[in-house]
C-alpha cells in the first residue's frame, strides 16, 4: 500500500502549471476507495430489493417483510435487543458506581475481569452456556436431574431468555466503561457542594450525579442497542435448535437454505434493508437523547472524587461483584477450557477422561482447521494493514486537508460503525459475485473486502485521533526545511502517528482475527475463517473439537491483547 | 535592495477577505517587525509569504524571483522559497533528538554528511544549545525549544528568517532575554528577519523598522519605533502603542477649551503644533506617564479631582477625573514621593507633557 502510494503520487507539481496535487489525489483516492467497498454494497441492496431489473418492484420486498415467520423474527430481535439494553444497562451502571464512587476494595482486579468479555466473541458465551445449560445434555442441567431424580431441566439456555443472558453478559461493558469515565472526569466539586448544602447522599445520587452521567449512559445504552440488533453468534448458536430466529439468523437461514440462489439472496437483502431501518431508528433516537443531555461540567482531566463509605455492605458487595464476575466471566471460559480436553462430549469431567487427542486432530489432522487457521492469519492481518493506511488516509484528508466535501468522505467512513455485519456481507456478495466482470464468489478476496469495509470505521477514528495531536506547523516546519509534501508525511507525520497506527492494526486485527458474522456469508469451501471453523464443527455436533479449536483462539486473542498492552504503554515522548 | 517584495496582494479564505491589497517591501539584512492585534491577518501574510497558502491575488517575490502570483500562475511550493521559520509552538519534531531536527534542513538540501554535522553543531553553539544536541524534545523547557526552532530555521536559510511570534509563550524575563539574543544573533549574521507579534514592545526593542496593521489588514504605518513611539500617524497607531488617554478639547485661535460637564476649563499654552488642516474638533493624545499632577497652577494646566491611587511598587497609579473625563496617570515612585502622593478627592493641576493631537470625527460624543 505505502509502496503503491508512493508511486503513485511521487509526480512533484510543476512550477507555473495548475496541479493537481498530492492532497487532490488522496481525496479522490479515499473517496473511491470508500465508494467502492462501502456505498456500493448499500445501494445494490437497495437496488436489488426494490428493482426486478429496471422495473421498480415493491412486490418482494412487502411480501418477505410481510411473511408470519420473518415477521417473529423481527418481533424477537427488537424483543432480545430491548431486554439486553435494559438488563446491561442496570447491570453496567451497577458495576460503574461500585468502581467509580464507592470505596470497595479490588478495584484493580475488577477492572481486569471487566476487560475480559470484551475480548472475546459472545459466541464463545454462547457455546460455553449451551455446555452447562442445554436442556438434555449441558452438565449442569445433567447434575440437577441427577440430584432432583427428575427429567426436567434446571434451565434451559436455547431460549429468548437464555439469548438475552448471554448477550447481557457480554454488551454490559459497553455501559460500565463509558460511565466509568464519565464519573472519573466528572468535577467532585458538584456533588460536595450540594452535600454541603445539606443534600442526603441519596440525593446526591439521585439528583447530581445521575443526571450527570446520563449522556454516557445513554451512549452506552445505544451501543448495547446496537450491537444487539445486528448481532449474529448468540442468537444463531442458541436459538436455531428451539427455532428462535432474529433478523440476521434469519437472513442467514434464507441464504443458506437457498445454497446461493439469486432469489435468497434477494429476499436476504430485503431482510436487510429491514435490520438497517430499525438501527438506523435506534440511532436517530441515540441522537434526540443526547442532544438534550449535553453537559461541559464533565471535565478533561481527572480528579479524586469523594468516595462513598460501603460500611457494613462492603463484604456483602464485594461477595456478589465477585460471584457475579466469577459467573460471568470465569466459568464459561473454564468450561470451554475443559471441554476441549475431554474425550468425548457428556463424559463426567473427571481427570480419566481428559485427553490431548482433540488438539492433535485440529492442529494435525484436520485440514479446514488448519486452513481457517491460516485464513483468519492472512485475513487479519492484511485487512488489518489496509485498513490501518486507507484509515490514516481518509483521517489526513478529512482532518488535515479539509477539502470541499470532507464531510461526505466522513460520513462514508463511519457508515459501516452502523451497518451489521450481515448486511454488508449481502452486499459485497451482490457487488463482488459477477454483477460487475469480477467474481470473487468464494474466493479469499471476498472475506478481504468486507473485512475492510467493517472495519475502515476503526481504522478512520483511531487515525484522527492521533492526527488531531500532530499540529499543522510540524508538517509546515519540514516544508520550510526543503521537504516536499511527500517527504515531509513521511518523514514527519507518519512517525508520529505509528504508535497510534500500531493500536489502529490491532483494534482491526483482534476482532478480524474472531470473525463470525460476516465471514459466515461469504466463505468458500476452502475459505473457512477461524470464527467459521468453530461454528461449523459446533453446528456439526463435534462439541470437543470445537471447544478445543475456541481454546485455540482465545489463546491467540489473548497473545493479541497482550501485544497491544504492551505496545500503546510504550510510547515515548509523544 | 529589497529581497521580500509584496505588491498589492490579497488574502482570502473562501469569502472573508483577510487582507486586500497589501504591498511591503522587506530591505536585506533588516529586521522588520510586523505588528498587529491578534487575528488582523499577520499569520496570513507569513503563510502566503512561506507558500503554506495560496494568495488570491498580487505578487510576492523573494531576491527577485517571483514565488506567488495567481495572475502569472506561479506558486513556488514552501519547500523551494528557502525561508526559515520559527513557529509559534515551536513546531520542533518530538521524534527526532535536537541535532537531528537541526540536521533535516540540511539533509533536504542535501548537504554532504560531514559538513551538514559541521554546520548544525555551529548553529546550535549559536544558540548557546550544544550541550543539550542528542536530548528528545520533550526533555527540553519551552525556553529550549524555542532556541532549538531557532537554530533549525538558521540553518534552513541564512538570508531570511520568519518568526511567528516566537515568544509568546515564554515568560518575561524568558522573553526579554530571547529578545535581545534574536536581536544579537541577527546583526551577527546578517540575517533578514521578519518578526511577526502582536506584543509592540518586544518589536521596539528588537526591530529596524515597524509596520503596524489594524484589526482590517491594512498597513497603518510603516517606520523606525522611534519615529513611530514619537509620532504615531493616527488615534489607531497610538492606541495600539499602549495605554492612552483621549480628551477632547475646542480650538479657538491658540486657546483649546476642553468639553466639560462641568465648568469648562482653557489651556492657554499647549506644549504641540496643531496643522492647519484639522477643525476645531480635536482629542488631545497623553500616555500615563507623560502627565504631571501638581498643586501649583499655571497656563498649561487643567483641574482634575484624583479618585484613586495605586500604589504598585515601582510607580504610583492614578485615576483622575478632569471635567468628567477619566484619565489614568503614572508617576514614578520615587518622583511622587518627592513631590507628595496626592491623596484621593484631592484637586490637582493636570499638566500634558508633549501629547499628540489628532482631528476627532465629526460625530463623537465625546463632545456632546
Amino acid at each position: 500500500m505505502k509502496y503503491f502510494l508512493t508511486h503513485m503520487f511521487s509526480r512533484r507539481p510543476s512550477m507555473g502549471r495548475r496541479r493537481f496535487g498530492l492532497d487532490q489525489s488522496l481525496f479522490i483516492l479515499s473517496l473511491v476507495i470508500l465508494i467502492i467497498t462501502v456505498l456500493f454494497p448499500m445501494l445494490m441492496i437497495v437496488i436489488r430489493t426494490f428493482f426486478k431489473g429496471t422495473q421498480l418492484d415493491w412486490r418482494l420486498f412487502t411480501q418477505v417483510v410481510l411473511a408470519p415467520e420473518n415477521l417473529s423474527a423481527i418481533f424477537n430481535t427488537i424483543r432480545i435487543a430491548f431486554m439486553v439494553t435494559l438488563f446491561g444497562t442496570v447491570l453496567g451502571l451497577f458495576y460503574a458506581w461500585l468502581i467509580g464512587r464507592s470505596d470497595i476494595p479490588l478495584k484493580g482486579v475488577m477492572k481486569g475481569l471487566f476487560a475480559i468479555p470484551y475480548m472475546f466473541p459472545p459466541f464463545f458465551g454462547a457455546m460455553a452456556w449451551s455446555l452447562m445449560l442445554s436442556p438434555r445434555s449441558g452438565y449442569v442441567n445433567k447434575l440437577f436431574m441427577q440430584i432432583t431424580g427428575g427429567t426436567s431441566p434446571l434451565l434451559n439456555i436455547n431460549t429468548i431468555g437464555g439469548i438475552v443472558f448471554v448477550e447481557t453478559c457480554y454488551y454490559f461493558p459497553f455501559v460500565f466503561l463509558q460511565v466509568v469515565s464519565a464519573l472519573e472526569r466528572m468535577d467532585p466539586t458538584l456533588e460536595e457542594s450540594a452535600r454541603i448544602a445539606g443534600a442526603g447522599q441519596w440525593y446526591v445520587v439521585r439528583k447530581i450525579t445521575l443526571p450527570l452521567v446520563l449522556p454516557a449512559i445513554a451512549a452506552g445504552a445505544m451501543l448495547i442497542l446496537i450491537s444487539s440488533l445486528s448481532h449474529f453468534g448468540v442468537p444463531a448458536i442458541l436459538g436455531f435448535s428451539n427455532n428462535i430466529f432474529t433478523l440476521p439468523t434469519k437472513i442467514y437461514q434464507l441464504i443458506n437454505r437457498s445454497a446461493g440462489s439469486f432469489q435468497g439472496i434477494r429476499e436476504g437483502a430485503s431482510l436487510s434493508i429491514l435490520l438497517v431501518l430499525v438501527v438506523v431508528a435506534a440511532l436517530w433516537v441515540q441522537r434526540k437523547v443526547l442532544k438534550t443531555g449535553h453537559y461541559d461540567i464533565i471535565k478533561g482531566k481527572s480528579m479524586r472524587p469523594m468516595l462513598i463509605k460501603l460500611r457494613g455492605a462492603k463484604i456483602p458487595m464485594l461477595a456478589i461483584s465477585f460471584i457475579s464476575l466469577f459467573v460471568i466471566v470465569v466459568i464459561p471460559l473454564f468450561m470451554i477450557f475443559i471441554v476441549g480436553f475431554l474425550k468425548a462430549y457428556g463424559l463426567p469431567l473427571k481427570l480419566e477422561n481428559l485427553t490431548l487427542r482433540n488438539y492433535q486432530y485440529i492442529l494435525g489432522q484436520s485440514k479446514m482447521v488448519q486452513d481457517s487457521i491460516t485464513n483468519s492469519l492472512f485475513l487479519s492481518i492484511s485487512s488489518g494493514i489496509i485498513t490501518m493506511f486507507l484509515g490514516v488516509m481518509i483521517a489526513y484528508v478529512v482532518i488535515k486537508v479539509r477539502p470541499r466535501g470532507k464531510g461526505f468522505l466522513e460520513i462514508l467512513s463511519l457508515l459501516p460503525y452502523s451497518i451489521p455485519g450481515i448486511v454488508l456481507a449481502i452486499g459485497v456478495i451482490l457487488v463482488w459475485s459477477g454483477a460487475f466482470a469480477v467474481n470473487l464468489y468464494n474466493t479469499i478476496w471476498i472475506i478481504l473486502i468486507a473485512y475492510i469495509a467493517r472495519y475502515v470505521s476503526f481504522a478512520m477514528k483511531s487515525a484522527s485521533a492521533s492526527l488531531e495531536q500532530v499540529h499543522y506547523s510540524l508538517e509546515e516546519a519540514a516544508r520550510s526545511c526543503g521537504a516536499t509534501h511527500l517527504e515531509s508525511l513521511r518523514d514527519i507525520t507518519l512517525p508520529l502517528i505509528r504508535p497510534g497506527m500500531i493500536a489502529g492494526f490491532f483494534l482491526i486485527f483482534l476482532p478480524a482475527m474472531r470473525e463470525l458474522t460476516t465471514s459466515v456469508l461469504l466463505y468458500g469451501p476452502f475459505t473457512r475463517t477461524l470464527g467459521v471453523a468453530i461454528y461449523s464443527i459446533n453446528s456439526e455436533g463435534n462439541t470437543v473439537q470445537a471447544s478445543a479449536l475456541a481454546t485455540v483462539a482465545i489463546a491467540i486473542i489473548v497473545a493479541g491483547n497482550i501485544a497491544l498492552r504492551f505496545i500503546t504503554k510504550d510510547r515515548k515522548g509523544l | 535592495m529589497a529581497i521580500v517584495s509584496m505588491k498589492d496582494i490579497t488574502i482570502q479564505y473562501g469569502k472573508n477577505i483577510v487582507i486586500e491589497g497589501l504591498s511591503l517591501d522587506v530591505e536585506q539584512g533588516e529586521n522588520l517587525a510586523i505588528v498587529g492585534p491578534s487575528s488582523c491577518g499577520k499569520t496570513s501574510l507569513m503563510r502566503g509569504l512561506c507558500g503554506f497558502i495560496k494568495i488570491t491575488q498580487g505578487e510576492i517575490s523573494i531576491h527577485g524571483t517571483v514565488v506567488s502570483s495567481p495572475e502569472k500562475r506561479i506558486m513556488i511550493p514552501p519547500e523551494n522559497r528557502r525561508i526559515g521559520v520559527v513557529f509559534q509552538d515551536y513546531a520542533v519534531w518530538p521524534h527526532l533528538t535536537v541535532i537531528e531536527n537541526i540536521i533535516y534542513p540540511l539533509k533536504k538540501r542535501k548537504v554532504n554528511k560531514v559538513e551538514a554535522k559541521e554546520r548544525a553543531f555551529a548553529a546550535l553553539a549559536q544558540v548557546k544549545m550544544s550541550d543539550f544536541a542528542d536530548r528528545l524534545p520533550s526533555q527540553l523547557s519551552g525556553g529550549q525549544q524555542q532556541r532549538v526552532a531557532l537554530a533549525r530555521a538558521l540553518v534552513s536559510s541564512s538570508e531570511l528568517i520568519v518568526l511567528d511570534e516566537p515568544i509568546t509563550n515564554l515568560d518575561a524575563t524568558l522573553r526579554e532575554e530571547m529578545a535581545y539574543e534574536i536581536r544579537n544573533l541577527q546583526k551577527s549574521i546578517g540575517v533578514t528577519v521578519i518578526y511577526i507579534t502582536h506584543d509592540q514592545e518586544t518589536a521596539m526593542t528588537i526591530s529596524d523598522r515597524m509596520v503596524i496593521m489594524d484589526r482590517q489588514g491594512n498597513i497603518q504605518q510603516v517606520g523606525t519605533p522611534e519615529e513611530i513611539w514619537t509620532h504615531p500617524k493616527n488615534r489607531e497607531v497610538y492606541t495600539f502603542l499602549g495605554v492612552s488617554n483621549f480628551l477632547p478639547l475646542v480650538k479657538q485661535g491658540n486657546t483649546y477649551t476642553l468639553v466639560s460637564k462641568s465648568a469648562p476649563q482653557v489651556i492657554n499654552n499647549l506644549d504641540a503644533t496643531v496643522p492647519d488642516t484639522f477643525g476645531s474638533k480635536l482629542l488631545l493624545a497623553s500616555r500615563p506617564m507623560d502627565i504631571r499632577l501638581s498643586p501649583v497652577q499655571n497656563d498649561k494646566t487643567i483641574q482634575g479631582l484624583v479618585r484613586r491611587v495605586t500604589y504598585l511598587g515601582n510607580q504610583f497609579d492614578y485615576i483622575v477625573d478632569v471635567g468628567g473625563h477619566e484619565i489614568r496617570v503614572q508617576e514614578d515612585s520615587l518622583d511622587a514621593f518627592r513631590r507628595g502622593v496626592p491623596e484621593e478627592g484631592s484637586i490637582r493641576s493636570v499638566e500634558f507633557l508633549s501629547p499628540a493631537m489628532y482631528e476627532a470625527e465629526t460625530n463623537d460624543p465625546r463632545f456632546d
